[in-house]
């Protein structure tokens, strides 16, 4: 029997974990890192490039490296989020040819689950590299806001790069997991606070009897790690500006060392006071060579991140709302992503729950150690937890002028039964269109369209007279079926909404056989 | 006087000459061979320096033609001259000399001359192979050989300390050319030939 993994595919970074002897345990790659960046870039010599290579060389070759590219994955090509997606990133976004979303890179577009699959492909390389064995099958985990489009396409992703999902699971409900895993059978009310590269999320969980309840969820997927470092980077560049009168902002070379010396920094400032930035030959004039030297505070660190931080502790306040419950009804804070680390992160969570969060579990793991500990539990003879999950975006329906009208609200725990009365919009109306959107935004093409269909035979009558009832049916794999009825005829029309990832399974397959090559260059490398 | 003196005398000469500080720097290398006759590295700057100096001159030269209006030929006695040189300096090995020599005249004076680029190509070609030899074919882990305070004291640009800065302690020079992918693979080849002489990077 192959052994089981779990892994946290994360939108910076990818980690991955087993279980050893009943207890999970991250697997380190053969140069010694737990986290692998989740890039991947293609060379001028055409030779791929996965994790840290790929992002060591990502700010000098811009336009040929793939990184977030979780905030992509199983996106509509012409979605809101795709639109912010394009400002912000250096390389090309394009559509597919299923309206699904495509990325250039030296020259070939890439779908984004091809994407994700190289990163998985270097997970189940270091995997299965440390295990000597093959892997049976792997949990990944997704954001608890991700629809059902996202998740297909990250199963799509494990297909190509050749492995099997015991589960797609929640990243809040995975990090509980590793917490409960530790502190034993405990009812307990917790709040994960995950500050990652680029995400932050909240969710407030119920744990107990080996039942683990997501209650709400709440997040912002533009702030994360990342905006420190760009802070911490213009504060460099205004400096160096005003000692040498050079700006740095078009130099390449100098801005990747100045990213990389950030990252350090950083990681430096969570346990020491100051910190030497020493980056000799950084650029060069007329005169020679110029070289910086600074000293690097954590107070200045604080000063530039504390705003960020405070935006982070107002999501906090709306999900703790959304579950229901006050601050104090929180027994433990478990903090998730390497950024926690800063002291001033543990100061403010600490004052706004009013007590300090838990420092016991390794926040840069502790997701992808949960993952392990369920997937480990799927293929086990031992009893699984339980896991409850919710809907973290409402399911509803357009109405009349395009309007989102929600029929399961945003943090119903799932299964759910849902039904909502409408009617006609005009005289004699004997069909109407039923079209499924998912999100949170208050008209229906800033959602996510997950399907429609019409449903015919409606009593022809004057508006607003028929009484159609629209039920949503979502059961706890998270597959929704939508009826619509005419209760005064009794005619009805069901359809079972299958996520689309954007890609066929031919596709799929295609790409399964393009990985394997790279399979094997990577395990050459 | 110990190896290692010497060795600091050929970088101090090379430091000099990188500041455009010729005659000082073939001053220095002058005292590595009254100390040894024969120490290969220093007869190699100074002939190397030698051609320096005369391109300095010969740039001098050119300045002043052009501020007279009269253009300068490539005449068939010039190209005898520098054919001839090309093959001297391949005769006895000195491909990097032949290599700055060649560039200069194809990259800017001469780019359509076919002779000249078919010597560009075999002398590229053999700087490649001695490359690949010297740097263990490209597999070994490099690492700084100096502290990172000293590393100043180097005459070196922007793109050494971009290589250097590469240097992660687990990747290949293979790997760091790839990651180095926005500089042209030949140049890295050869900055980390010239950062290995210098002795600040080894294996």
């Amino acid at each position: 029997m192959g052994k089981t993994i779990g892994i946290d595919l994360g939108t910076t970074n990818t980690c991955v974990a087993t279980m050893l002897s009943g207890k999970p345990f991250v697997i380190s790659s053969s140069t010694g890192n737990r986290l692998i960046p989740s890039y991947f870039a293609v060379t001028k010599d055409e030779k791929t490039l996965v994790g840290v290579r790929a992002k060591r060389q990502s700010i000098t070759n811009p336009k040929n490296t793939i990184f977030a590219a979780k905030r992509l994955i199983g996106r509509r090509y012409d979605s809101n989020e795709i639109k912010i997606a394009k400002g912000k990133v250096p390389y090309e976004i394009v559509p597919g040819p299923h309206g699904d979303v495509r990325v250039m890179c030296a020259g070939n577009a890439i779908s984004i689950s091809e994407v994700s699959a190289a990163i998985l492909v270097e997970a189940k390389k270091v995997a299965e590299k440390f295990l000597e064995d093959e892997i049976e099958g792997a949990c990944i985990t997704v954001p608890a806001y991700f629809n059902e489009n996202q998740r297909q396409a990250t199963i799509d992703a494990a297909d190509i790069a050749g492995l099997k999902v015991l589960r797609i699971i929640n990243e809040p409900t995975s990090s509980a997991l590793a917490y409960g895993h530790r502190r034993g059978q405990k009812n307990e009310l917790i709040a994960v606070y995950d500050f990652g590269g680029g995400t932050f999320d909240i969710s407030i969980l119920e744990l107990g009897e080996g039942v683990y309840e997501v209650l709400s969820t709440a997040g912002n997927t533009y702030l994360g790690g990342q905006d420190i470092d760009n802070l911490i980077i213009n504060y460099l560049l205004e400096d160096f500006n005003k000692a040498q009168k050079i700006d740095l902002k078009e130099d390449v070379m100098a801005m990747q060392r100045l990213r990389d010396a950030v990252e350090l920094a950083k990681i430096e400032l969570s346990v020491q006071t100051e910190v030497t930035i020493s980056l000799p030959f950084l650029t060069e004039t007329t005169h020679g060579a110029v070289h910086y030297n600074t000293v690097l505070t954590r107070g200045k660190v604080e000063e530039l991140m504390s705003g960020l931080i405070d935006q982070t502790i107002d999501i906090c306040s709306h999900a703790i709302e959304s579950a229901r419950l006050k601050k104090d009804d929180i027994d433990e804070v478990i903090l998730v992503g390497g950024q926690t680390r800063a002291p001033l992160i543990m100061k403010k969570v600490g004052e706004f729950f009013d007590k300090q969060p838990n420092r016991s579990i390794n926040p840069d793991e502790v997701v992808a150690e949960g993952a392990a500990i369920h997937a480990y539990n799927i293929v086990s003879p031992l009893p699984s937890n339980i896991l409850v999950d919710i809907t973290a975006l409402s399911l509803g329906i357009q109405t009349k002028g395009g309007v989102f009208t929600e029929v399961i609200p945003q943090n119903s725990a799932i299964p759910v039964t849902k039904k909502r009365k409408f009617t006609t919009t005009y005289d004699k109306q004997d069909a109407v269109r039923i079209a499924v959107f998912q999100g949170n935004e208050d008209m229906a093409k800033d959602n996510e369209l997950l399907g429609e269909f019409v449903l015919s035979g409606v009593r022809p009558a004057k508006k607003g007279e028929p009484n159609i009832e629209v039920s949503f049916d979502m059961n706890s794999e998270g597959i929704l079926k939508v009826t619509a009825r005419d209760l005064d005829l009794g005619t009805e029309q069901t359809v079972t909404l299958e996520a689309k990832s954007g890609l066929s399974d031919e596709e799929v397959s295609a790409m399964r056989q393009k990985m394997v090559s790279l399979e094997l260059e990577l395990k050459e490398q | 006087m110990n190896i290692g003196e010497i060795e600091k005398l050929l970088e101090d000469g090379l430091t000099l000459y990188g500041f455009g500080k010729i005659e000082e720097a073939i001053a220095v290398w002058r005292k590595v061979l009254e100390i040894d006759h024969e120490n290969q590295k220093a007869l190699d700057y100074i002939e190397s320096a030698g051609y320096g100096r005369q391109k300095q001159e010969t740039a001098k030269a050119l300045r002043f033609q052009d501020q007279k209006a009269a253009p300068t030929q490539y005449s068939q006695d010039t190209e005898f001259i520098n054919i001839n040189y090309i093959k001297e300096l391949l005769k006895s090995h000195r491909y990097e000399l032949a290599y700055e020599f060649l560039e200069h005249l194809v990259g800017k004076d001469h780019p359509s001359n076919k002779q000249l680029t078919a010597y560009f190509s075999i002398v590229k070609a053999q700087l490649i192979k001695t490359y690949y030899e010297e740097l263990y074919n490209f597999k070994k882990v490099p690492k700084l050989n100096i502290n990172e305070q000293d590393i100043i004291k180097y005459n070196l640009s922007k793109t050494d300390g971009y290589i250097i800065s590469m240097i992660d302690g687990y990747s290949d020079i293979e790997e760091i050319i790839q990651m180095c992918s926005n500089i042209d693979r030949f140049d890295v080849m050869k900055r980390f030939y010239k950062l290995t002489r210098l002795g600040v990077i080894g294996f």
